[in-house]
């Protein structure tokens, strides 16, 4: 059964997958706007906060890429703030990070979350200014690029 | 008028048969079927049929765990109805299938012709199929996707000699619409941390395969029932199936068979057990990583003819298989084996 695989794999044609055109979103944006609405409802370690979630979030206090427990108040690395950046542009991917979180009545996605702790989903619906700020931020509203991020530094 | 119709229907059913099956494999998966089908022929050239299949599913695989879920219940329901209209030389089939779980519902349609020449020496078979699925996801009253399956099949069977019984085919299938999983993310490593992203697949896949089927009389009562199909797509999948039964009959109602089949399959040519960076397509899927499985098993069939009784026919059958999956390039899951247990029985009256 092996020569006969490596049969088929020598008959089999390779085609180039090129790399994806990602969605053009604004990193500072999402830094300043984004990360705090991210951080607030989605980080905790029963949630996003768990490194074997697909989309997981890095977040003082809560989920870290590394270091020690008494490190975990430390400001974000340059390389948490990537993760959370090109972990929220993947999401995007068939709305999931802006209908997720949204009521299905208000047409949003099933959410575990909704369900797991008995308290609906995150937003009620698009009237919500923390939901229009991830709306926003995937229509491809800009910041200022010195903007910083309230908390990050202390 | 009502009995009378009831009578009448009951004087046409000729064929009831019941089969049942588990399933249980090592990737936390068991899996419950129950199929029933009747068979009437209200007139001498025409024929109606009908089916209906319940599986139920439990598993906690590698393709659904996650840190948010743990194991899922399934229940999915088939029914099927046909028709056909036969003589001497040549058979029009025609069916619809219905199937329903939570997440996916089919509408399946399809049509058959066979026409035997030279005093049956030779058997042209045709066949066409149309698929329309919807495609959901599991307690998403918002996520709808659709998928159209188109395919045909050409072949002929030829009577080689009073010992030997070969068909040839070729079907071709296919698809179009969406063909990922809503449930499964591929893992993006360079970023810098690793990452989940969204499966993506081509919206299109045209699937071929050409199979040979070989029945050969041996000795006294027994018989070699073998087959080999290879199969290719436009995904690069390329894959070869072989296998065999040796079937003994022993007596007039008894016929003992073992049966072996191995398959090795490569994997598409956008599967990657990980990626370094977001690539147009993406997938997670096992089913088009590259893999080899073997399944082997007896069975045990007993057939017993009364005529002039009420249950003219009476049939039974049961078999036993055991298998193994071996995954090449599939992090997750280096094997996968188990068991299949099917047992069946049928009337003609």
């Amino acid at each position: 059964m092996r020569a006969a695989l490596i049969f088929l794999a020598l008959t089999a044609c390779t085609e180039v997958n090129p790399p994806a055109p990602q969605p053009q979103v604004d990193e500072a944006f999402f830094r300043c706007d984004v990360q705090p609405v991210v951080t607030k409802w989605c980080s905790s370690f029963a949630c996003h906060g768990d490194a074997r979630r697909y989309f997981h979030v890095f977040a003082r206090n809560r989920l870290r890429a590394q270091g020690t427990e008494a490190e975990r108040n430390a400001p974000l690395t340059q390389e948490e703030m990537t993760s959370n950046f090109e972990s929220a542009r993947a999401m995007l991917a068939d709305g999931l990070l802006t209908k997720k979180p949204l009521e299905q009545d208000a047409g949003g996605y099933f959410h575990r979350g909704a369900t797991l702790f008995g308290e609906g989903n995150v937003f009620a619906s698009e009237n919500d200014p923390e939901w229009r700020v991830l709306n926003d931020w995937a229509a491809g509203k800009k910041e200022d690029p010195t903007c910083v991020e309230l908390g990050s530094t202390q | 008028m009502r009995l009378q119709l009831v009578l009448m229907i009951a004087q046409q059913l000729a064929a009831v048969d019941e089969r049942a099956a588990v399933y249980q494999d090592s990737d936390h998966t068991t899996i419950v079927t129950n199929n029933v089908t009747a068979r009437a022929t209200p007139g001498k050239h025409v024929g109606v049929d009908a089916r209906y299949l319940v599986d139920v599913i439990t598993s906690a695989s590698v393709d659904v765990i996650s840190a948010a879920t743990t194991r899922f219940n399934e229940v999915r329901h088939e029914a099927q109805g046909g028709l056909d209209y036969h003589d001497d030389w040549r058979k029009l089939t025609a069916s619809y299938v219905f199937s329903t779980e939570n997440d996916w519902t089919s509408h399946t349609g399809n049509v058959g012709f066979t026409q035997d020449f030279s005093r049956h020496q030779v058997t042209l078979h045709l066949g066409g199929t149309v698929v329309s699925n919807d495609v959901g996801r599991s307690g998403d009253a918002n996520f709808h996707r659709s998928l159209f399956v188109t395919g045909g099949s050409a072949g002929l069977t030829f009577v080689l000699s009073p010992r030997d019984l070969l068909d040839l085919s070729y079907t071709l299938a296919y698809s179009d619409g969406y063909q990922a999983s809503p449930y499964r993310f591929v893992s993006v490593d360079n970023v810098p941390i690793a990452m989940g992203a969204v499966e993506n697949v081509p919206e299109t896949r045209a699937r071929h395969a050409v199979t040979v089927r070989w029945n050969h009389h041996a000795f006294r009562d027994t018989a070699f029932r073998s087959h080999v199909r290879a199969y290719w797509d436009d995904w690069g999948v390329n894959s070869i199936t072989a296998g065999t039964e040796y079937v003994v009959g022993l007596g007039h109602e008894w016929e003992m068979g073992a049966f072996v089949r191995g398959y090795a399959q490569t994997h598409a040519w956008f599967y990657a057990p990980s990626y370094g960076q977001m690539e147009t397509y993406m997938t997670a899927d096992r089913e088009l990583s590259t893999f080899i499985d073997g399944f082997a098993g007896l069975r045990a069939g007993w057939h017993q003819e009364r005529p002039g009784k009420t249950f003219s026919d009476l049939r039974f059958d049961m078999r036993a298989s055991g298998f193994d999956f071996e995954f090449f390039d599939f992090p997750r899951l280096k094997e996968r084996y188990g068991v299949l247990g099917e047992i069946a029985f049928g009337v003609t009256f």
